[in-house]
């Protein structure tokens, strides 16, 4: 009979790629996401980081990141593995907390816990020619970083590595896999079929998960509405000329605009960054006092240290105004039909169905946000995004607008050539500057 | 005609439409298509990026990211005359089928629009996709493809046990192809053809895909009849015996290096081979069935109608195709595993050798999948080969072809 578990061996042999950075155990950052005093001490520090200069919305941020790490680490709460745009609604509606492996990467970028990640997965036969995002995202589910999921939901839009490697993730753990089939075009039919899938995912997860049930789903959509509502104000103080708001700063917080919604912190970090905003612009305190140009940031950003963005925010006094992933396209969620709502919000993913759709979101943002260029950033190994790259820039020139496909990888920091990088961004706002007259 | 992107998308619609129709296969080295698609691209996708003839329509699969965004450039830049999304599911069960068969119906529907306003309106050939004269020649192009895919399998046996080589078995498969595609069109006078009663029953003699089914029965057959005639069909001297698996795995260059090197090739575990010819549209005709095979046509126990009415056929299709063995892109759990070790071990594979178009996501997932499964878990070799088509025969490919055949035989005690 056929043994089809991960064998303990491939296991072992992730977690010696993965190495181990810290000398003593309790410093190794696995270890101590597993411990209770850990988040104490972390939530007790969050004063002193206001008092430090921190801004509320960054506190509000931590707050809410730190409540579901340690829901998710601590076991307080079934966790709940997803895709990036499978609605985080559903998990927190069915009383669990979920993660994202593609998203905590961003974050393990930021430490050398990416690097162990990237090791342990390419220990697992995984190539190098894969999306770093999801390579980390396997390689710590691999050597033990990430907590343990009692369950792992994908969606077949956006985009295979998502999927497949949250399927490795969930034979890993042993867990239930379910992948919600997302039609391409948006129909009645299409969605209730996919209503009904997600439906179907909810009852069985709230039958085979201690802990799950579907009582807290109408609570769930309620905060996602006054988060999204919190959030459209938001970007609407975002069109101001100059930006109120650093879009280097504003792609860390992607993280939680995938993450957060129907978390009860979600809210609170909205209307605390909408008063900020609202300060800043009042106060005529902006971060790039002289403005000379305002970009649109496509897909996602090097999440490594890099002097990219010291050098197009600082130098080139350039604003990343807004960004792609950042764009709220789905409209309020319907209380009454929770389940054909939350379909209603999957289908209307810009990034998914024929690429007209991206373009017609594109052109929308670049139109209310008074954009002088495009910078896609050209994620390694990303197809879904890349793939359109020819197009966008075929659309915009047309459209008057400059297009720069700007090569990188977010999370492998050995495939970033941040010289390169910004050499050619030097190039672009020189071009920019020549269309305006210097 | 009418090129298709994948193995799920059902030849037997455009057929049945009266439309020659083929899976699109591209030779050697593509066009440069950096104008339209990135460099990390797979090549089957970047292949799809070139200037199409008049006659030629797309169809294509979201079977990747990648392919999405080939079929987003083939519309976008105007390289096709006519492109069709066939949204394939990646799963099955009984929404899945209900969707997917709603897909292929409007996917019948978008090129019956063409045929009929190539052929000066609609309903020349067919009244609508839903009507009794297109159900009945789906009818009898699901009946000739069956007998076409059965007729490959055995091929693929022979092959296994060693009455033919691999490379033909392959070729034989890329001449049905093209046949079923309307080309091979020398063959037109071949006198077989004539007498090939395949695509001409319940279709009618004017019309090109039963031109197009008949010679791709004629090819089939005139192999099998010369494999007979000039007794071929010894069985040969085995080398050590391996499966070959993988994405796409369209061209036959990596199993003549296999051969090359003194490899057996047990299984092909690709598109064009075990994973689509072991399918059967169940399509039973009934007591009832008339002169034209329809009225009677049982499809599948599952009846959709109601009262034992005529399931659908677009549902029999969508659940014939859903159901074939697994491909990597679809979700099937440890399926896929459990059928590469089913297989090895049926056919005594002592090794895999598993290729991947560089930059094929779905293969480098699938590998190492695999390489877990069956490679580690059950102690079966797999050779891990990526390239771009016709870059199989490279010389560092044979070098690690000829490396793993020896690494087989320290393990079988042959070297």
């Amino acid at each position: 009979m056929m043994h089809l578990g991960i064998p303990s061996r491939l296991r072992r042999t992730a977690r010696r790629a993965a190495g181990r950075a810290a000398r003593w155990a309790v410093a190794r950052p696995e270890v101590l996401l597993r411990r209770r005093w850990a988040y104490q001490v972390a939530s007790a520090a969050l004063p002193l980081l206001e008092l430090r200069g921190a801004k509320a919305y960054q506190v509000a941020a931590i707050r809410c990141v730190l409540s579901d790490f340690a829901d998710a680490y601590l076991g307080r709460r079934p966790c709940i593995f997803t895709s990036a745009f499978v609605p985080t609604e559903l998990v927190y509606g069915l009383g669990g907390v979920p993660f994202l492996p593609e998203a905590a990467a961003g974050l393990a970028a930021a430490s050398d816990l990416a690097a162990r990640s990237l090791s342990a997965c390419e220990a697992l036969w995984y190539s190098p020619d894969l999306c770093s995002f999801h390579r980390a995202g396997l390689g710590g589910a691999a050597a033990g970083l990430l907590p343990r999921p009692s369950a792992v939901i994908v969606t077949s839009h956006l985009c295979d590595g998502g999927k497949r490697s949250l399927f490795h993730i969930s034979r890993l753990a042993g867990c239930p896999f379910y992948m919600l089939g997302v039609p391409y075009v948006p129909s009645d039919r299409a969605t209730r079929w996919l209503a009904s899938q997600i439906e179907q995912v909810a009852g069985d997860l709230a039958r085979r998960v201690p802990g799950l049930s579907l009582e807290g789903l109408a609570q769930a959509l309620r905060r996602s509405n006054e988060a999204l509502a919190e959030y459209e104000r938001v970007s609407a103080l975002r069109r101001n000329v100059p930006a109120p708001w650093r879009g280097s700063e504003a792609l860390n917080y992607v993280l939680l605009f995938l993450w957060s919604w129907g978390s009860p912190g979600l809210s609170p970090f909205y209307r605390a960054l909408r008063l900020h905003l609202e300060r800043t612009i009042a106060a005529g305190d902006f971060p790039i006092r002289e403005e000379r140009h305002r970009l649109l940031w496509l897909n996602l950003r090097p999440y490594y240290d890099t002097g990219v963005f010291k050098y197009l925010e600082g130098d080139c006094a350039s604003s990343v105004a807004f960004e792609e992933y950042s764009f709220a396209y789905w409209p309020s969620l319907d209380l009454r039909d929770p389940f054909a709502s939350l379909a209603e919000k999957m289908m209307s993913n810009f990034g998914w169905g024929p690429i007209e759709r991206r373009l017609e979101a594109i052109a929308r943002l670049v139109d209310e946000y008074s954009i002088d260029g495009v910078v896609q950033f050209a994620q390694w190994g990303c197809r879904q995004s890349n793939g359109g790259a020819a197009i966008l820039a075929t659309e915009l020139k047309e459209k008057g607008i400059p297009f720069l496909n700007l090569d990188g990888d977010g999370v492998d920091a050995r495939c970033g050539s941040e010289a390169q990088a910004i050499t050619r961004l030097g190039a672009f706002i020189e071009l920019l500057g020549a269309r305006r007259g210097g | 005609m009418v090129l298709v992107s994948c193995g799920y998308v059902p030849l037997e619609i455009p057929l049945a439409l009266g439309m020659p129709a083929k899976r699109a296969v591209f030779w050697g080295p593509g066009p440069s298509c950096e104008a339209y698609l990135p460099r990390d691209f797979c090549s089957y996708a970047k292949a799809f990026a070139r200037e199409y003839l008049q006659d030629e329509r797309i169809a294509m699969a979201g079977s990747c990211d990648a392919m999405r965004r080939a079929c987003d450039a083939l519309r976008y830049f105007g390289l096709a005359r006519e492109v069709h999304f066939v949204d394939v599911p990646r799963a099955c069960g009984s929404g899945a089928e209900a969707y997917y068969a709603e897909v292929l119906r409007e996917f019948a529907q978008g090129l019956a629009g063409i045929s009929g306003r190539e052929r000066g309106g609609v309903g020349t050939l067919v009244d609508s996709v839903d009507g009794p004269s297109f159900q009945r020649r789906l009818l009898a192009v699901t009946r000739s493809m069956n007998r076409l895919r059965s007729g490959l399998l055995r091929v693929f046996e022979l092959q296994a046990a060693g009455h033919m080589s691999a490379v033909d078995a392959m070729y034989l498969t890329l001449g049905v192809n093209d046949a079923l595609g309307g080309e091979l069109k020398g063959d037109l006078e071949d006198p077989r053809i004539a007498a090939q009663p395949d695509g001409r029953r319940g279709l009618g003699d004017g019309d090109e895909a039963a031109r197009a089914l008949a010679r791709a029965a004629a090819v089939l057959e005139r192999t099998m009849h010369r494999a007979d005639a000039t007794g071929d069909g010894r069985a040969r001297d085995q080398g050590v015996r391996v499966g070959v698996s993988g994405t796409c795995l369209l061209e036959p260059a990596l199993l003549g290096v296999l051969e090359d090197a003194g490899l057996a090739v047990a299984f092909v575990d690709s598109c064009l081979g075990s994973r689509s010819f072991g399918l059967e549209v169940p399509v039973d005709a009934g007591p009832h069935e008339t002169e034209n095979g329809a009225d009677g046509a049982r499809a599948c126990a599952d009846a959709d109608g109601p009262g034992g009415a005529r399931p659908d056929p677009f549902r029999v299709l969508a659940r014939a195709y859903l159901s074939k063995p697994a491909c990597p892109r679809m979700f099937a759990g440890d399926a896929r595993a459990r059928r590469l070790w089913a297989l090895a071990r049926s056919s005594g594979a002592q090794g895999i050798v598993y290729f991947a178009p560089k930059f094929c996501d779905h293969a480098y997932y699938d590998f190492a999948e695999l390489k877990g499964q069956v490679g580690e878990g059950e102690g079966l070799p797999m050779l891990f080969l990526e390239g771009d088509y016709g870059s199989a025969i490279s010389g560092q490919t044979l070098t690690r072809v000829t490396a793993f055949r020896e690494m087989l035989e320290g393990r079988l005690g042959l070297g």
